[in-house]
């Protein structure tokens, strides 16, 4: 039985069936496109390092375990999913992040085709001795170009400086030690605990037949029983665990990120609290506001500056990434700016402007198939309304934003800082 | 601005791959403009005043070849009027790009070696392959997708995933120069091996030519690609900016019309054609040549 599921803001009508084995699947058909994309996602990722499975025995596994499985699932006994998708013109990738994994394809023919060599592989999981350590070193080989990255590293640092005990601060893809433990077994472990039809969705947009969806889903989704998989409180302080990070690699200036660290209640109010905050640090530091024209005068920052928001299961914090010679004085100037706007804050004026350019900024995501199958991915993941994002941006006010400025604590922070020697 | 000119081009060292490429080319492309990083030197940018940036500017306006991209729900009639209102205002006297648009570089009579060092941790190869002949254009796009730019590429499935000595290997083909760029992450004890290795996949195409099903399945990828780029008008401006300098303004169905007439023996053919020009090599300093 298909639900439909009408959003009033964005005036589509999402097709949501669940399989008989209990996987979700979003559906957005999309006139006048000729591409369709399909996504399949668990809710297994990076800091999902200590589980328990039906309330069973706690089972910890070593960091990187979900990146590693992202690489292994796509190889079967016979063939690779490279191989089949080649054989259809497909484009397909997965990928891993702190909080899950996901799977998909973008076709304009064979969408069917596509969708069961994707599902196949994805059910039908291959792990040998050989094939897990053939993986080790293109795995340790991503994790050294990532470690010379210094975006990468300042954020990384980052998040390690905010967070002590929650698990998202270690790197997605592990580390070279991390990874020399895993076996099959532990992927194995990891797949048959994640990789259950509760724990699984699949989303598609763009132009596909829905009742081809189900049959294929049916047919390649079947068994598997739903789990409850659980993972012990983490009991991490409100207080940022170090104020200051720093570390020299070869940059041509200093970059940094600053951090606050904020509380994560639930999907529901996180999206709420990303979409104000958005907002907020958009009227305070953005583009458009006094502060950045001040700094930028002051040769403090320069174009590479940007506020933002990082979000995800268990983990919230605004944040602002820029470049300069002395960070620290750019740190004073926020913190400074936060406290003044206590007492004077963003016109309502400017609140609906910079509404209106993150509504905008979403509205975009409805134009390709691939970013609708994402963003139909996101809110699955997090067991909100497939348009919830898009609704939060349109529901938001200015009272919304002013309580976030309220809260906000401007001595919470972390600052994060890769300079050169 | 200036200042943040040249931040811009300073900071491309904390992109590995970025300045891997930038100073590989000073030697790939010695007297050429495409020695030159694409936003200019730091000692170009600190000579430029008030009155240079000014007088280039003008110089832009008068002189340069304008293209006007739009794409999207709308006849576009209202900006039509804005911007030749907007330009008949000015005195111009428009350089005309020359069609075709060739600009080779010059196969070097020895392959040269450069190994340059900072703090790092994963090396990074760039082996530039050349060729004196004329390519053509649509086998030549069609061999760099089947060595390395498809994920079922003989990069990918080789040295990828059969020898493990990368994350990433790559090439692209560039009809205008006559360059094969082909590039990887690798280890730095697997760096004369991942050369080697580009290198006998190279030399396996243009002996043995590439498969049927290489073939096939490199055209049922791009047809994929093509095919898609309408459904957003910023793919479709992409493409057509990059037609330009091609020399050829026409559709991607048009484009994927002429690569479906190439054949294996075509691709054999272009790889046949190429020798090593310049090999170049970013690593850690820690590290021996």
């Amino acid at each position: 039985m298909t639900e439909k599921i009408y959003d009033e803001i964005i005036r589509e009508t999402v097709l949501k069936y669940v399989t008989e084995s209990g996987v979700t699947v979003y559906m957005l058909p999309m006139k006048g496109s000729s591409s369709a994309m399909a996504q399949i996602g668990a809710r297994f990722g990076s800091l999902d390092n200590c589980f328990s499975v039906n309330g069973g025995e706690v089972v910890n596994v070593p960091d990187g375990t979900a990146h590693y499985l992202e690489h292994k699932l796509f190889e079967s006994e016979e063939k690779d999913a490279f191989s089949l998708f080649a054989q259809t013109g497909a484009y397909c990738n997965a990928g891993t992040s702190f909080d899950y994994t996901k799977y998909y394809f973008g076709c304009t023919t064979n969408f069917a085709k596509n969708l069961d060599i994707l599902l196949s592989f994805v059910k039908d999981p291959y792990f040998t001795p050989e094939n897990v350590e053939k993986e080790r070193g293109i795995i340790g080989q991503e994790i050294t170009m990532y470690q010379d990255n210094p975006s990468w590293r300042v954020f990384l640092n980052l998040i390690g400086g905010i967070y002590s005990k929650n698990p998202v601060r270690n790197d997605i893809a592990g580390s070279i030690e991390s990874i020399s433990r895993i076996t099959e077994k532990t992927l194995y472990d990891c797949y048959n605990a994640f990789y259950n039809p509760a724990n699984m969705f699949l989303t598609v947009a763009g132009n596909f037949n829905p009742d081809e969806v189900i049959e294929v889903c049916e047919k390649r989704l079947s068994g598997g029983k739903p789990l409850k998989v659980t993972k012990p409180p983490v009991d991490e302080p409100e207080g940022v665990f170090q104020k200051k990070v720093e570390l020299v690699m070869p940059v041509a200036k200093p970059i940094f990120e600053i951090g606050f660290k904020e509380k994560w209640e639930n999907p529901a109010a996180a999206l709420e609290d990303y979409v104000s905050y958005n907002i907020l640090f958009d009227s305070l530091f953005g583009d458009s506001s006094d502060f950045f024209e001040r700094m930028r005068g002051r040769g403090l920052i320069n174009e590479e500056w940007s506020p933002s928001v990082s979000s995800g299961r268990g983990f919230l914090f605004p944040m602002l990434h820029g470049e300069g010679e002395n960070p620290e004085a750019v740190l004073e100037e926020v913190q400074k700016v936060v406290r003044d706007s206590k007492k004077n804050p963003p016109s309502k004026a400017v609140f609906e402007r910079l509404k209106k350019s993150t509504y905008g900024a979403m509205v975009k995501d409805y134009e390709k198939s691939s970013s609708v199958a994402s963003t139909l991915m996101d809110a699955a993941l997090s067991d909100l309304p497939p348009c919830s994002a898009i609704d939060a941006a349109a529901a938001s006010d200015y009272d919304d934003m002013l309580r976030r400025l309220d809260s906000l604590d401007e001595e919470n922070v972390c600052i994060s800082i890769v300079k050169g020697e | 601005m200036k200042a943040e000119l040249i931040d811009t081009i300073d900071s491309v060292i904390n992109d590995k791959s970025a300045f891997a490429a930038m100073n590989a080319a000073k030697t790939a492309f010695i007297g050429e403009p495409s020695e030159l990083p694409i936003n200019g030197t730091h000692e170009m940018a600190e000579k430029v005043n008030p009155r240079s940036a000014y007088a280039a500017y003008r110089k832009l306006l008068s002189t340069g070849h304008v293209e006007i991209m739009a794409a999207g729900c709308s006849d576009f009639e209202e900006s039509r009027e804005i911007f030749t209102k907007a330009f008949a205002a000015l005195n111009r006297d428009p350089e005309a790009i020359c069609k075709p648009r060739r600009a080779p570089s010059a196969l070097k009579a020895e392959p040269v070696y450069v190994t340059d060092k900072m703090p790092m941790q994963q090396a990074i190869l760039r082996v530039y392959l050349k060729t004196n002949e004329d390519v053509y254009r649509y086998a030549n796009k069609m061999f760099g997708v089947i060595l390395g730019g498809m994920t079922t590429s003989r990069f990918f499935m080789n040295i990828r995933e059969k020898q493990s000595l990368c994350y990433y290997c790559s090439c692209i083909p560039a009809t205008i120069s006559r360059t094969l760029t082909c590039y990887a992450g690798v280890e730095p004890c697997n760096i004369k091996k991942a050369e080697e290795a580009m290198l006998a996949e190279i030399r396996d195409i243009s002996e043995n030519g590439v498969t049927r099903e290489e073939l096939e399945c490199a055209k049922r990828e791009l047809s994929e690609s093509y095919s898609a780029m309408s459904d957003s008008a910023s793919s479709l401006i992409q493409w057509y900016m990059g037609q330009i300098t091609d020399g050829d303004f026409i559709s991607p169905e048009e484009y994927f019309g002429e690569i479906s007439k190439v054949t294996a023996e075509d691709v054999r053919k272009i790889a046949a054609k190429y020798s090593t020009d310049t090999v170049y090599v970013l690593m850690s300093e820690d590290n021996d040549d």
